[in-house]
């Protein structure tokens, strides 16, 4: 799912002969779902759904695609269409690795492999209808992983410790002398963090239009298009989550950065969990900011 | 002799209903909206045994959605 | 009645919108702390309390030709305990104690002014009721089954009922269809009071089966419909009016429809439920009821309005025909019309605790009804008030 992992433990020396075991459990799970969700490898579950785009073959779900692919239909449901996990043509077309740029036909010509609503469904399976389309849960998989990664390390016993998988963090309790554990939210924009909150048994994901930038027209857009219209968003440089599970925290965080900045306040505060948004300017808005001094 | 009519017409027509109407598939992941504690057929099973009690001693009518329970000297 | 509903789902703590997305993932071991939809027994042991006011205002002083004004009121408390046990079946621990006070119409005479009028049975009676009942239900992958027992005691009446009821899904789960069955045996031996009583002892025996089902039509919107046939045997009277004798066997049809519909917008779900009810007594009657159930952030407040209109039995009558084979003068089953307006607040305190409270107000009046008939002088008017809380932990 690319981005880098950090697994802290924080364990008393009696429990360290455990850690290497949980260790190398984590790494498996991780190397199970990613074999699983991600577009790269062409050997996984959703590279074979999106290989038989077209052919009428439909592929079999089991309960865990299926639970992904209803939240990722939910989200769908709830913004609108702007969540959709069938727009990687979109993507393609606008071509962000390189030039940045797209015509108004390669968006056209996309925008008619893009749609939620034309995946076909039968009994336990799913079929795209048209070659060239494409489902993409990378935004969702990762803070699934996270959820996962907690949920081996409760079970292996663990009362304390924190993931980290690019920019999501997920915490079980407390550090173990018992301070909160300490999360810096990254600087979409620099190297350090927005500002830093205390977590305990919970999880923040952060969606953002760092990293990847496009220029159109004298204008710098992020990378995120809207699938309806297949233009990029101009959306909040970041925003961040807090909920008990990564994945919700992150679905939420995501929709909003599909949102103009004042959408994404609305939705936010709908879906009611504390959140920060970081807008085009770098000012920090919602209720995180509010609670939290800022560190820079 | 009508009031046994009445019974048995109301069972004919609610048995010529089977079947009727159409529905549009609903995905499992279309279904949150449903699970709504609004949505539910009842607020809770407690309180529809108190309701249906209190209805049924001061009216004529009881039953509608589930089998009749035992009685008491209030009706 | 015999609850054959699907487990009532735990009011959630968050907002509609993160309850909706977690819907989705509670398949998924890495989210099963949270409660699950599924048909599964609770995932937690509930435990919980609701005490109950009812009150009838004091009958019309003009309608009085004797006796006191004052009418019935009942303290109700329900005290249960519900608890999974092992992986597919749930036990529930239920009881009630219903404390009444007051008087009743004991038999409707003529005024002076030649309008009926009321002889109210005497001084203020006093009786307590005890019911127990015990369900116990199994869950499996597309349905659930429950059997309980229930026994009901008081001092001059004791009911012992049995019930059976299922539910089960289709394979698209789209349409969930529900039966049941129960049997009771019902004892009186009615106290001798202030009023006279004419027996000393009777039964009264019921069968019921209901069958139902209910289909999800969009995803904002569900029905169903139910029929209810209930058949009782034995002393159907009621021992303490003075001019009473009804047939001694009694069949019931009650038709039911319910609608859902969830306004997405509103965040607020619609409920609509109509009852048909027709009876071998030669009783119909229609009963709608509306409720708006609005989502707040820890709580849902659903305002009610209920119509009910009967058309009187064959052998009624205001002032009761003793030369008759079948007599009765007792308002509850003369033709009127009774609107209800109440509202319920469930509240969410936090994931343990939860409370509800709810009040409505009952009125009733001839002229309210759909169906001709002469109006009955005691038609009763009350007032119900109940408080409750629910904890419930693992």
């Amino acid at each position: 799912m690319g981005g880098p992992a950090c697994l802290v433990i924080d364990a008393s020396p009696e429990q360290s002969a455990d850690l290497e075991h949980i260790r190398s459990e984590v790494v498996a799970r991780l190397g199970a779902l990613e074999g699983r969700y991600s577009r790269y490898l062409s050997d996984s579950l959703v590279s074979t759904i999106n290989g038989r785009a077209g052919t009428g073959e439909f592929t079999e779900l089991d309960t865990e695609m299926r639970a992904l692919l209803d939240l990722a239909g939910q989200l769908w449901g709830a913004s609108d269409g702007l969540f959709d996990i069938t727009s990687g043509p979109l993507r393609r077309a606008w071509n962000f690795q390189n030039s940045g740029s797209a015509s108004p036909e390669h968006i056209a010509s996309a925008l008619q492999l893009v749609g939620w609503d034309r995946i076909e469904w039968r009994d336990s399976g799913l079929h795209l209808p048209e070659a060239g389309m494409e489902i993409d849960l990378g935004g969702l998989a990762k803070e699934y992983a996270a959820d996962c990664v907690m949920r081996l390390m409760r079970e292996a016993g663990v009362s304390s410790g924190m993931i980290e998988l690019a920019g999501d963090v997920a915490t079980i309790g407390a550090q173990r002398n018992g301070k909160p554990w300490q999360i810096g939210i990254q600087d979409p924009r620099g190297s350090g963090s927005l500002l830093t909150v205390s977590l305990t048994d919970s999880a923040i994901a952060t969606s953002g239009n760092y990293a990847r930038k496009i220029e159109h027209r004298g204008r710098t857009y992020g990378h995120l298009l809207d699938p309806r219209s297949g233009w990029p968003i101009d959306g909040p440089a970041s925003v961040s989550v807090i909920d008990s599970h990564c994945l919700t925290a992150g679905a939420v965080a995501t929709v909003a950065c599909l949102k103009a900045e004042a959408g994404a306040a609305e939705w936010l505060a709908h879906a009611g969990l504390p959140w920060l948004m970081a807008d085009e300017d770098l000012a920090l808005h919602g209720p995180i900011a509010e609670a939290v001094p800022t560190s820079g | 002799m009508t009031a046994q009519w009445r019974m048995y017409l109301a069972m004919a027509l609610m048995v010529s209903m089977w079947g009727c109407g159409t529905t549009e598939v609903v995905a499992p992941f279309e279904r949150g909206h449903l699970a709504e504690q609004g949505m539910q057929w009842q607020s809770s099973s407690r309180n529809e045994k108190l309701k249906g009690h209190v209805y049924t001693s001061k009216e004529a009518s009881s039953g509608g959605t589930g089998a009749a329970g035992g009685g008491c000297g209030c009706n | 009645m015999v609850a054959t509903e699907q487990r009532r789902r735990p009011l959630p703590s968050s907002s509609p919108l993160i309850r909706r997305l977690s819907q989705s993932l509670l398949v998924l071991p890495a989210y099963q702390a949270l409660p699950s939809v599924a048909d599964a027994p609770p995932a937690f042991t509930e435990v919980g309390l609701r005490y109950t006011r009812y009150s009838e205002d004091s009958i019309d002083r003009d309608a009085v030709i004797f006796g006191a004004t004052d009418r019935y009121d009942i303290d109700i408390t329900q005290l249960w305990i519900e608890a999974p046990v092992g992986a597919s079946w749930s036990v529930a621990l239920d009881v009630q104690n219903d404390y009444q006070t007051g008087a009743s119409p004991w038999f409707v005479g003529a005024q002076q002014n030649g309008e009926p009028g009321v002889i109210m049975s005497g001084a203020s009676i006093q009786d307590n009721r005890v019911e127990v009942g015990v369900t116990t239900r199994y869950f499996w992958a597309d349905g659930n089954a429950g059997l309980s027992v229930s026994h009901s005691d008081e001092d001059d009446y004791e009911a012992l009922a049995l019930a059976l009821d299922a539910s089960w899904n289709t394979a698209d789960d789209a349409r969930t269809w529900t039966a049941s069955v129960s049997s009771s045996r019902d004892t009186l031996n009615p106290t001798q009071g202030v009023i006279p009583v004419f027996i000393s002892e009777a039964d009264l025996d019921t069968q019921s089966g209901y069958f139902g089902v209910s289909q999800i039509l969009s995803r904002t919107a569900i029905a169903r419909i139910g029929v209810n046939y209930t058949y009782s045997e034995g002393y159907l009277s009621d021992p303490y009016k003075l001019r009473d004798q009804r047939p001694d066997t009694h069949e019931r049809i009650a038709l039911s429809a319910g609608y859902r519909h969830f306004f997405i917008d509103r965040d607020a779900a619609l409920q609509v439920d109509y009852r048909y009810y027709a009876d071998s007594w030669g009783t119909d009657s229609h009963t709608l009821e509306l409720g708006w159930a609005q989502n707040l952030s820890r709580s849902l407040i659903t305002p009610y309005l209920r119509y009910y209109s009967q058309r009187e039995a064959d052998f009624f009558s205001v002032i009761a025909d003793t030369s008759a084979l079948d007599y009765a003068d007792d308002y509850r089953l003369s033709s009127y019309g009774a609107v209800t307006i109440g509202a319920r607040w469930a509240i969410a305190v936090n994931g343990a605790w939860s409370l509800e409270f709810e009040a409505e107000r009952y009125m009733s009046d001839a002229s309210w009804g759909l169906f001709g008939g002469d109006s009955a002088p005691a038609l009763v008017d009350f007032w119900r008030g109940t408080v409750g809380v629910t904890w419930r932990f693992d």
